[in-house]
């Protein structure tokens, strides 16, 4: 199976609802991890903060893309505004 | 700790991101739009304005003291710079307001164009270092093997000494030096000029004689240097 039909039917399968509390978990992660350098300046929470901590946060927020992605596949894109119906055209002998 | 008036707004969006992800986990709505732009917020905009202060303070903070001296193996350093009685050439500086607190990085730091991502990269090579070695290591082990990765530049001690002042260059070894001094051939913080500046990490200590700590303390004005 190729990389594209892979994530094609993991897009169609995928459970929403499950995706959002895998992203809510690391969000919480990655902000304890991010708060923590506010009160300790040490070199470990420092680092700690710029770089796990903002990776699982953008794991998180890439978590909440891929539900986005999701619904954009399975929304119906029509009009909001009906088309008018179109006017017969005169002819140039009247 | 010093938390500052950005951490506070820092915290105040890590804390509503969290209130909003930790209701989402508990009550599990359904992800219609409304929820969807809740969550927008939640694990989006206020997370990245978190990081986004995170950063603006983490960097902030690998300026001072506290920072570099968060590794068990800068204690000793941490402590003579911060020694009212020590006279090496890091005591001397970190007692003037313009060093403080971040005396470290002040005269570590790359002065160059790209000065402040190259200081960085440096750390991180500290970082490397400390934690492939000397982290095992304790404070007698570790002494006699730290070194500074790279000779210190004269560059460093030119930004506030610029060498052309006339007290300056009324001492005799310095206008002597002069050119030896700009180009860094012969270093300011060398044995038989003003020392080392962290004498007790060196085996063949080198500290400024009494008369020159005695000239040094009271600081010269800015165009005499």
């Amino acid at each position: 199976m190729s990389p594209k039909v892979r994530i094609e039917k993991f897009l169609d399968n995928a459970s929403r609802s499950r995706l959002m509390v895998y992203a809510c978990v690391l969000g919480l992660i990655g902000l304890a991890l991010m708060t923590w350098s506010l009160f300790d300046q040490g070199w470990i929470p420092v680092m700690a903060a710029m770089s796990v901590g903002q990776g699982i946060g953008t794991l998180s927020f890439a978590l909440f893309l891929v539900i986005v992605i999701i619904d954009l596949r399975k929304a119906e894109f029509r009009p909001s505004i009906p088309s008018q119906p179109m006017k017969p055209l005169k002819s140039d002998d009247d | 700790m010093h938390v500052s008036p950005l951490s506070w707004i820092a915290l105040t969006c890590a804390v509503v991101a969290a209130a909003i992800m930790i209701y989402y986990l508990i009550y599990r709505p359904p992800l219609n739009n409304r929820v969807k732009a809740l969550m927008m917020l939640a694990v989006g905009v206020l997370p990245i304005m978190t990081a986004m202060i995170g950063n603006l303070e983490g960097l902030q903070a690998t300026e001072h003291q506290a920072f570099c001296g968060s590794c068990h193996t800068m204690d000793m350093h941490i402590a003579d710079a911060n020694d009212p009685d020590s006279l090496s050439l890091a005591a001397i500086h970190s007692r003037t307001i313009k060093f403080g607190d971040k005396s470290c990085y002040v005269c570590h730091k790359d002065y160059g164009m790209f000065g402040y991502a190259m200081t960085k990269l440096g750390g991180m090579g500290h970082v490397y270092m400390f934690l492939s070695e000397y982290a095992w290591y304790d404070m007698e082990e570790a002494l006699p093997k730290i070194h500074i990765a790279r000779p210190f530049k004269n560059d460093n001690c030119m930004q506030c000494h610029s060498t052309t002042g006339r007290i300056w260059n009324g001492v005799a070894d310095h206008n002597g030096l002069l050119e030896d001094l700009r180009t860094g051939t012969t270093s300011c913080a060398s044995a038989g000029c003003h020392g080392y500046a962290h004498p007790f990490s060196k085996p063949d200590e080198e500290t400024p004689s009494d008369a020159e700590a005695h000239t040094a303390l009271p600081a010269p004005s800015p165009e005499g240097t």
